[in-house]
């Protein structure tokens, strides 16, 4: 009976993986005509007119919406990290810390 | 464009404005570490200029033949740092 | 700094005077080196996550050696939270600025490479540079602070874990 089962999910596994990999070919046999440069090709062109640097101007001003996602990766990366290995115990230390020297000295700088 | 003589002036005040905010959170006088006096400055300003006249033009490739920006940064660390470094509150 | 024949103290929490002497000077030529590559970012290689990292790195270098209760460079949890917002809101607001003057996120205001600001909006937006760059030295200028703020309280964090299980 288990026997059973366990070929029935080779073989389903089999034919899922023949359907992914006969899709994923049939994509890149034609993948060359599909790619048009163009809109790169115009920015390559006009892109140095502003800075000399093509990798920043590609990073911050053509791809600037993709910067944005990718640098607030980092805030949420900092978030986790916090919270999972912290569990918030560095947080109310340091707002307690903040709170208590801010207490002590008012007029003060800040 | 601000120019004064050749001399590109904007990254330079930003230099000293972005080297002031980190300078402003360092205590040149911690008890353990290297303690800054006037002598350990003037030296280390003078290394600063020695390594901005080996970086060469850096910023604009078109002024002064050292780094600004650079010598600028180092200006504004110290700044910032006998300003407000000694009684910055809420250490981590 | 060392005085006579006094052996140095090798307690786990102190580092060698070699190291104490040296770390300082070298962390603030890393400042320096690391603002030079955020403000050079149009121009030259690197840009703002490069050298927000080597901001990070001397912040590191100095709570490695000297211990976090002792680094001559104290980030507050202030600092961080201001830093950290600023960059964040200094890139969004650059963002709708061009969505407000031209319709398109992100445009770039003060390069204006199709014309479609007037030119006294595009000078302020513009950097005081010799370039035409634009925001983009401000994009990479909010994006170093944004670097350099939050790899720093990684490692803080990370040196702090140990005294809070310690604590307890």
């Amino acid at each position: 009976m288990s026997d059973k089962i366990t070929s029935l999910r080779s073989f389903i596994m089999a034919l899922a993986t023949i359907i992914f990999a006969a899709s994923l070919f049939d994509a890149i046999y034609g993948f060359k005509e599909l790619i048009q440069p163009g809109i790169s090709l115009v920015y390559n062109a006009i892109g140095t007119q502003l800075a000399p640097n093509m990798v920043t101007l590609v990073v911050f001003d053509w791809r600037g919406f993709d910067t944005l996602g990718e640098s607030l990766i980092l805030v949420t990366a900092v978030l986790v990290v916090l919270l999972v290995f912290g569990r918030g115990k560095i947080l109310d230390k340091n707002i307690n810390a903040d709170a208590a020297a801010s207490d002590m000295d008012e007029g003060d700088d800040e | 464009m601000v120019a004064l003589a050749n001399i590109v002036i904007g990254p330079i005040v930003i230099a000293l404005i972005f080297g002031f905010i980190v300078g402003t959170r360092l205590h040149l006088s911690e008890e353990n570490s290297f303690k800054f006096t006037i002598g350990a400055i003037i030296a280390l300003i003078v290394g600063g200029f020695l390594m901005a006249y080996d970086i060469g033009q850096f910023a604009t490739y078109q002024d002064l033949p050292i780094a600004t920006v650079f010598l600028a940064t180092i200006f504004g660390v110290f700044i910032g740092s006998a300003l407000l470094g000694g009684r910055a509150k809420g250490d981590h | 700094m060392v005085e006579g024949k006094k052996s140095p103290n090798w307690n786990k929490d102190d580092s060698s005077p070699i190291l104490k002497i040296m770390t300082l000077p070298i962390a603030i030529i890393m400042i320096a080196l690391g603002i030079m590559t955020i403000l050079g970012g149009h121009i030259t290689p690197g840009g703002g996550f490069q050298g927000g990292a080597m901001i990070a790195g001397a912040i590191i270098f100095c709570v490695i050696v000297y211990g976090v209760d002792g680094s001559p460079i104290k980030l507050s949890h202030k600092f961080i939270n201001a830093l950290e917002s600023i960059g964040a809101l200094a890139y969004v607001l650059l963002g709708l600025a061009g969505l407000a003057l031209t319709g398109s996120f992100l445009y770039n205001v003060g390069g204006n490479l199709y014309g479609v600001v007037p030119q006294a909006i595009a000078a302020i937006f513009s950097y005081p540079d010799v370039t035409h760059a634009g925001i983009v030295p401000y994009l990479n200028i909010a994006v170093g602070l944004k670097v350099f703020v939050g790899l720093s309280a990684v490692v803080i964090a990370f040196s702090q874990f140990k005294k809070l299980a310690e604590e307890e």
